[in-house]
């Protein structure tokens, strides 16, 4: 992305904050990503498909200017082919993209953000790459977070990155506190010298559509006891339910942080601008924020901020319960299924160059990733993206609303708001919820595993 | 036969752009798709399931809301500026000009503009309040539901009131000046003036006005995508929001082409009504 969350006035969704790259990224990406796709280019074979000539599209989430050096080396490898890179913002992805199914246009590759590839695998949209040779250049949770019905449906690229708790540790020494907590009562325990000194402990981009279901996440990972995947799938088959323990306890421990007055005053109306002002300028000690702020911070010059980061805080009694967190692992990139047959050889070498280790530690580079899909690729050698890739990735789990319908994240979102201004218990938003998934049950919504 | 030649490229052009769509929209309306797979003819499901959807319900209750709040708001204060702006006034072109700035401005500028102005810690409505020593009403405008979709139509006010006064100026000038003299002969006070002379010749502007502000009260959508996504709580959905919603996020493009269609329908009723009210109730003089 990373993420530039200072630039970003629009809602945006995790997975496109994994996406996003800022001007200068860009710029300064476009120079070392060319050199590095050149390679990944020049390798024989890398890219090479004989026969076809002409048009090659690709729809992506990715924008033009980002995908400059892949375009020139997949061209330099196939003289007589045309990329034409067809970028599409990942909130417009759906009705773009229908479009010009619609009007018959050309596809070939797909290049998804990781949230929308259930849908299309699922609609057929897409081929099943189970079959290639090259698996193991990618990370397995990255391979795993695209296989659905045990059939692989597109290939990871970026990298790997999720939310975390950062800190602030000049607000930490204002208080007099050197380590930051590990359990939510020792985070407790320090919030009134934080608010006596006129700094709050959390600040979070509550008007955001996406981001109090990912808090969710986090939480639910450890009511759960660690298992937020498989419970949430049981819930979308309707073997379980957003009404059972573990769901209200993990909306319990939002209401825990709002009703001890945790959270900075204004929470639900600050977007990400707004969040990440509070935080810079030293105003809140914590922010629940995604790994691509790393570089952001990196760039920018934040007298009041000494950032740092650590897993979300153990909020519930079970010492073995692990810290996790949610996050995704890149992009996802597809073979359209009415891709013509004629070009499915340069497809396949194309898809294999998009992936390469060259092309993906230059993608790396450009996004400020901390730890890349493809294994033998190290993202980046930052103090603090090592530190995440340490003390988080290990414990990364894969964003629920990747799963669920776009539905239940409003839900979320509606409902935990509303505990947050105390106009609803956790009880009572878990009712709701459940009631937008029965909704959904009886219009035939049906979760394929 | 040759008039309908002349206008019959402007015809195709309409026909292609406008109605052709139009049709296609109903058709929509009674599929059930999601722009991925097959679309599947349902019938009038998508209508039907109006009717339990609970959301739209708050929704509309919104809009009922908001435009009782902007019309009125819009109305009284247009009006008040009008009135002022009417009389002779040094530098009155540039109050005129300086007030009607507003209308100009893009929806999202105005929209993250006042995002900042609200901000709770930062933002000048707080700021002002604390330094006129009323703290105590400072609040979280736009993250408490009591509150947000008030400090919304508080935004649509400031929006618009330029455009209302604009026209109710126009009004005012069509107002004979020798109706004034006749009555102030007459020993008319000034407020006997406004009841007697300038409010029932304005009656005409006044529909106008009150048409305009209420239909734009009912497909409002700008102000609340961008100031708030419909929060909190869902305490700021509006009907136009909630279309949006539908098809371009939950895709369901078959519903919320129903429900685009059921908003058309409930705006045309009101602007007929509204219409048939300002032919029966034009004042002569």
């Amino acid at each position: 992305m990373p993420s530039d969350p200072v630039r970003l006035s629009r809602p945006v969704s995790p997975t496109e904050l994994s996406t996003r790259a800022t001007r200068r990224h860009l710029l300064k990406g476009a120079v070392g990503g060319a050199a590095a796709v050149a390679l990944a280019g020049g390798r024989p074979g890398l890219g090479v498909a004989q026969g076809y000539q002409g048009d090659f599209v690709v729809v992506s989430v990715q924008e033009v200017e980002q995908a400059a050096p892949t375009i020139a080396a997949i061209e330099a490898a196939n003289p007589g082919v045309k990329v034409v890179w067809r970028y599409i913002p990942s909130e417009r992805f759906t009705e773009l993209f229908t479009a010009a199914q619609v009007a018959g246009d050309q596809i070939d590759l797909m290049d998804l953000n990781g949230q929308d590839l259930r849908r299309y695998a699922i609609g057929g949209q897409l081929q099943d790459l189970s079959g290639i040779a090259y698996k193991d250049r990618f990370r397995q949770v990255a391979l795993d977070t695209y296989t659905i019905q045990g059939k692989l449906w597109a290939l990871p690229r970026g990298g790997i990155g999720g939310f975390t708790f950062f800190v602030n540790l000049k607000a930490l020494q204002a208080i007099g506190v050197e380590t930051p907590p590990e359990t939510y009562d020792e985070l407790l325990a320090m919030a009134p010298d934080l608010r006596q000194a006129g700094i709050a402990p959390f600040v979070h981009p509550g008007k955001n559509i996406y981001l109090w279901p990912v808090w969710q996440f986090w939480a639910y990972a450890q009511t759960s006891r660690n298992t937020a995947v498989e419970g949430t799938a049981r819930v979308l088959t309707g073997e379980a339910k957003f009404t059972d323990p573990e769901h209200v306890a993990a909306l319990e421990i939002l209401h825990r942080f709002a009703r001890d007055g945790m959270f900075i005053d204004g929470v639900n109306s600050l977007d990400n601008d707004a969040a990440w002002l509070q935080f810079t300028q030293g105003k809140a000690a914590f922010f629940y924020w995604h790994a691509g702020s790393i570089g952001t911070y990196r760039e920018g010059d934040f007298p009041e901020l000494d950032m740092s980061l650590i897993p979300p805080v153990r909020a519930v009694e079970d010492p073995n319960v692990a810290r996790q967190l949610p996050g995704g692992t890149g992009s996802a990139l597809g073979r359209y299924a009415e891709a013509g047959a004629e070009r499915a050889d340069l497809a396949a070498s194309v898809m294999d160059l998009m992936t390469a280790d060259p092309t993906i530690k230059a993608l790396n580079e450009l996004n400020g990733d901390p730890v890349s899909v493809n294994a033998n690729v190290v993202a980046s050698e930052d103090p603090l993206a090592l530190l995440y890739a340490e003390q988080c990735s290990p414990n990364q789990i894969t964003y629920l609303d990747w799963y669920w319908p776009p539905e239940i994240t409003r839900a979320f979102q509606e409902n935990q708001q509303a505990i947050v201004t105390g106009d609803s218990s956790p009880e009572q938003a878990a009712e709701s919820i459940q009631s937008t998934l029965d909704d959904l049950f009886a219009d035939g919504y049906e979760f394929l595993t | 036969m040759a008039s309908y030649l002349w206008v019959l490229p402007a015809l195709g052009l309409y026909a292609l752009f406008t109605l052709v769509p139009l049709a296609s929209g109903v058709w929509l309306a009674l599929l059930r798709w999601d722009g991925i797979a097959p679309a599947e003819f349902v019938g009038l499901q998508n209508f039907e399931r109006m009717l339990r959807d609970e959301r739209l319900a708050s929704a509309l209750w919104h809009n009922v809301q908001y435009a009782l709040g902007t019309v009125a708001g819009k109305i009284v204060l247009s009006l008040g500026l009008a009135l002022l702006l009417h009389r002779s006034l040094r530098g009155r072109a540039v109050y005129r000009t300086a007030l009607f700035l507003p209308v100009v401005m893009s929806f999202v500028v105005v929209g993250i503009l006042w995002t900042w102005i609200y901000n709770d810690d930062f933002g000048l409505v707080n700021n002002l309040l604390r330094s006129v020593g009323l703290g105590g009403l400072a609040q979280d405008w736009l993250g408490d539901t009591r509150v947000a979709l008030w400090a919304l139509i508080a935004v649509d006010i400031w929006k618009w009131y330029g455009f209302h006064m604009v026209i109710f100026l126009a009004g005012l000038q069509t107002i004979p000046t020798e109706l004034y003299e006749a009555a102030r002969l007459d020993g008319a006070s000034r407020w006997r003036q406004l009841t007697s002379i300038t409010l029932p010749l304005l009656r005409p502007v006044m529909l106008v006005n009150v048409t305009l502000s209420l239909l734009g009260a009912m497909n409002v959508f700008d102000i609340p995508y961008v100031m708030t996504e419909g929060g909190p709580a869902n305490s700021t959905n509006v009907v136009a929001l909630h279309v949006y919603l539908q098809a371009f996020k939950f895709n369901r493009l078959g519903y919320g082409s129903a429900l685009s269609y059921a908003i058309f329908l409930l705006i045309t009723v009101i602007a007929l009504v509204q219409l048939r009210l300002l032919s029966r109730n034009t004042a002569e003089y």
